[in-house]
């Protein structure tokens, strides 16, 4: 008994400096405001820390449902700004995903033209 | 009657065909008749590569070469099929480039092309309702024609009437990218969207770059205080605190209001040595409760305080 709750703390200081380790220093270069960190103080939407940490989490995690490596998928959200994992965390379900195999061409084409025009096709939206 | 209209349409549609769009004449924009940048790489897209296959057309072009399989790595999401604008942004970024995201004008596109620059653009290939995304890049126009030509999919050079490929952009949002060497401004600089891409370039630059980036700024604009800031950062991460206290000063000179180099600076001082001038340059200003760097004034402050009564 003594040991499962041993354990059970040793675990949860491990995970929490784990967690800890992994939130960024606002800036790494000893405590500067970065041109980012300014642009994003005069923007309408401040975050904390901790928001921007969790949802950095969130799109990481996003980014691996998608098919992305674990490790890859946090590389890339360290790529982001703060601005872009926040669009990301909030709507990267509807983000346009260029792909460009289908060319909708001729009759078809003209068709769904058609339907757009005479917006057919918004009463299903 | 509804009929007869539709067949109508029908006709006019077969007859105007995919030149459907809205009216554009590249006459109108431009002085040049003709302009191909004809070395610009041509990737063909394998399956749903398009976006690392034009975001690598322009990296190479611009001198920067990831490889494929590496921006396939940094882009591509399987289970979406495609790659998302965010990402390509980042992607340029991680490899030394600025990713500039032009204003939503085609003025803005042709005036790129005419310096030389080819435009990373989305388009959709489909209509509104129903998108189908696609990337290529724009690697210059024919005026005379009236026509763009491209990199796109499988195709090494594709000639698109301009008011079809005006729709196809349109109606993906008119996104354009290109993609700056540290140092280089874009044909026509928007303020607001030249300081993003830098200070976004800033978060896995070196600072050497990032210092270029920020001197090419400036010298368009010398009394942009984030320049200044920008440029006494990549000072400052360097510990070469005398330019960087200098640039601060610049960002100050420009604006006394401005917060973040006040701070900056008062940080610059304490690592020279000076902390009692860091104190004063703090002291100077009082923050409204409220205000955001109102902790990270009075933290810095409380530490400069200590640091200076120790002399």
């Amino acid at each position: 008994m003594q040991t499962s709750i041993n354990q059970i703390v040793l675990c949860t200081v491990l995970s929490l400096s784990l967690l800890l380790s992994m939130i960024p220093v606002p800036s790494a270069a000893g405590g500067i405001v970065t041109t980012s960190d300014a642009l994003t103080l005069e923007s309408q939407d401040p975050r904390t820390t901790l928001e921007a940490w969790l949802q950095r989490e969130d799109v990481a995690q996003e980014l691996t449902a998608l098919g992305v490596s674990p490790e890859m998928a946090w590389a890339r959200v360290q790529a982001l700004s703060p601005d872009e994992v926040a669009a990301m965390a909030e709507r990267i379900a509807e983000m346009p995903a260029g792909s460009g195999v289908i060319e909708v061409l001729g009759v078809t084409f003209l068709v769904l033209l058609i339907l757009h025009l005479t917006g057919v096709l918004k009463v299903f939206r | 009657m509804a009929s007869t209209r539709t067949v109508l349409l029908l006709g006019l549609l077969a007859l105007g065909g995919c030149a459907f769009g809205p009216p554009l004449e590249i006459e109108s924009l431009t002085g040049a008749g003709t302009v191909e940048l004809q070395a610009v790489p041509f990737h063909p897209q394998d399956d749903y590569y398009c976006g690392p296959a034009s975001l690598l057309s322009v990296l190479e072009y611009s001198g920067s070469e990831p490889g494929m399989d590496a921006l396939i790595q940094r882009v591509y999401l399987p289970d979406r099929r495609g790659s998302l604008q965010v990402e390509l942004l980042a992607a340029a970024r991680h490899f030394g480039r600025i990713a500039y995201v032009l204003p939503p004008e085609i003025a803005a596109v042709v005036a790129e092309l005419e310096a030389g620059r080819p435009v990373l653009v989305l388009q959709n290939l489909a209509i509104p309702e129903r998108p189908s995304w696609h990337y290529a890049v724009l690697v210059g126009f024919d005026a005379d024609r009236n026509r763009f030509i491209l990199r796109s999919g499988d195709r090494p050079r594709l000639e698109e009437p301009a008011r079809r490929w005006m729709r196809q952009w349109d109606w993906a949002g008119r996104w354009a990218l290109v993609v700056l060497k540290p140092g280089e401004l874009p044909a026509r600089p928007d303020r607001d969207r030249l300081l993003r891409a830098v200070a976004d370039f800033e978060i896995q630059a070196e600072p050497e770059a990032v210092y270029r980036a920020w001197q090419a700024v400036l010298a368009w604009d010398s009394q942009e205080p984030l320049a200044w800031l920008g440029s006494g950062n990549s000072h400052y991460v360097r510990e070469q605190w005398t330019e960087a206290i200098r640039a601060y000063r610049m960002a100050l000179e420009s604006d006394p209001a401005y917060l973040p180099a006040r701070l900056n600076l008062a940080r610059a001082l304490v690592r020279q040595g000076r902390p009692c001038e860091g104190l004063e340059i703090l002291s100077a200003v009082t923050l409204e409760p409220g205000h955001r760097l109102r902790e990270t004034h009075a933290d810095l402050h409380r530490e400069l305080r200590e640091a200076c009564g120790d002399r």
